[in-house]
């Protein structure tokens, strides 16, 4: 079954893909290399993003929002029980939890949601 | 270099029964794996080829991770082909589920129908993954090391040619365009 957090690493990875597109150095360099855009074809991932955005619980939702809109990336990895975005220690059992059942849990600190990284 | 600072009890023991210990790889061959060599892709299309080689990479990755990590790689080419042409293509992204730059390497002899900027089939893919937060900044400094490989044609013929990943790491250093 998907967890809500893979929904919300989807979306995340859609926002990831749209700023880039909307990065024009980011574009120039990749294309520098041989890679194709296509920015007529962004709609197609908006579309995909609000499909996948209905899935998810709407004050879930508008947090994720609101930390995308302060910080940029919402979802943070974990690394060594600290959470990347403030550096501030996350409980054990939480790490267990995301890490195993992939739960939704947000840093006390900072609010950001955390993501165990293999 | 993608090798793991702290190591978990698990990886300590699949590492233990990796016997004998080969020197740790340098340059461009240190973001690849013989686990994610795969010299015969079965695929025909694009999409199957995607699943094969995340297949190899969610067996460090994780399995529960598997379709993350395709629709991922879908997203982009939504936006555009990494079909970078004479036969060879590059797929990649930044994402949380990986801790390091890793490539999967994979080879079709038959060639793969990818929707290339030439429209040729593909017989080369490299498929990069790299952390969300590239700290080290990696990411796009390898993908240009790989177009730059690749350009020459010797390269890829030889990239054609190799059978073992030993004569892969071997292909890797070769001079470039
Ligand atoms: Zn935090």
């Amino acid at each position: 079954m998907e967890a809500t957090l893979q929904i919300l690493l989807e979306i995340q990875h859609i926002d990831q893909r749209l700023s880039e597109l909307d990065n024009p150095e980011h574009v120039l360099q990749f294309e520098k290399l041989g890679f194709q855009w296509q920015p007529e074809h962004r709609q197609q991932l908006i579309e995909l993003r609000a499909k996948r955005a209905a899935q998810i619980d709407a004050e879930l939702l508008a947090h994720y929002q609101g930390l995308k809109e302060r910080y940029g990336a919402a979802i943070v990895p974990i690394d060594g029980g600290i959470c990347l975005g403030c550096f501030m220690m996350i409980p054990t059992a939480w790490v267990q939890d995301i890490r195993q059942s992939l739960s939704v849990k947000t840093c006390g600190h900072c609010g950001r949601i955390l993501f165990w990284v293999g | 270099m993608p090798t793991t600072k702290k190591t978990s009890s698990k990886s300590a023991k699949s590492a233990a029964a990796k016997a004998p210990a080969k020197p740790a790889l340098t340059g461009l061959a240190a973001y690849f794996d013989e686990a994610l060599f795969l010299p015969e892709l079965k695929s025909k299309n694009k999409a199957e080829a995607f699943e094969e080689m995340v297949d190899a990479l969610c067996a460090t990755l994780g399995k529960q991770h598997k379709q993350t990590l395709l629709s991922m790689l879908h997203h982009r080419e939504m936006l555009g082909t990494t079909g970078i042409g004479r036969g060879v293509a590059i797929p990649h992204g930044r994402t949380l589920l990986t801790r390091h730059l890793r490539v999967v390497f994979g080879r079709s002899n038959t060639g793969i129908d990818y929707g290339a900027r030439d429209s040729e089939p593909v017989n080369l893919i490299f498929l990069v993954v790299a952390p969300f937060q590239d700290r080290g900044n990696v990411y796009l400094p390898t993908l240009g090391k790989l177009v730059e490989l690749v350009r020459a044609k010797p390269n890829r013929d030889k990239l054609m040619e190799i059978e073992t990943f030993d004569q892969f790491v071997e292909a890797l250093s070769a001079p470039t365009a």
